[in-house]
């Protein structure tokens, strides 16, 4: 995955809060019970749209 | 995985992901695994939601609302002032407009994408709004 990690956010009462390694893990296996492996081409097609929405907010700019 | 700014999430994309329908939802789930309450459900939706999937979705969506990267914003008396005003500059006053308006607001005030299967009514709603299609 190529994006680098950028802070949430939120409203002006709402402080971005990093899940810690375990909380990641617990959604991950959440995840995966539900739904069993991630599904590497629409991750690869959401990151597409995330770079898009960065390409166009920094050309509005 | 990544860490993303994170999305809003509609009736439609909490359907897509409680039925299966794409795995694209699924997909942005996976994406916003690094902070709390990346993914914003607006309590409406949520509410929408759940009465239009089945019995046997009803988990999956329970799952959803669990997780601590999901974080589910009530209509109150901080923002109800603001969808109300989002309604009336849109000159919108069907009571099921609400939901989309709660789900705008969300939107706008964190400045991030909704993730939606159909652009209406969001898009006459709001023409600034962005939206993340579901394919």
């Amino acid at each position: 995955m190529n994006a680098a990690p950028t802070p949430v956010p939120a409203p002006d009462d709402e402080q971005p809060q990093e899940l810690t390694s375990e909380q990641q893990a617990s959604v991950k296996a959440r995840l995966r019970e539900l739904f069993g492996e991630p599904p590497v081409e629409m991750i690869r097609l959401a990151i597409q749209r995330e770079q898009q929405f960065e390409e166009a907010r920094a050309a509005a700019q | 995985m990544i860490a993303t700014v994170g999305r809003v999430l509609d009736t439609s994309a909490l359907i897509d992901f409680a039925t299966q329908r794409t795995r694209y939802m699924e997909a942005v789930v996976w994406m916003h695994d690094a902070y709390v309450g990346s993914l914003v459900i607006p309590a409406p939706a949520l509410t929408a939601a759940y009465a239009a999937i089945p019995d046997r979705a009803r988990p999956v969506l329970d799952v959803l609302v669990g997780l601590e990267t999901v974080v589910v914003v009530s209509i109150d008396q901080g923002n109800a002032a603001a969808i109300a005003d989002t309604l009336r500059v849109a000159g919108i006053s069907a009571p099921e407009a609400v939901t989309a308006a709660s789900v705008v607001d969300a939107a706008l005030r964190r400045r991030v994408p909704i993730v939606t299967g159909q652009q209406f009514p969001l898009r006459s709603i709001s023409a600034d709004v962005e939206l993340d299609l579901i394919p």
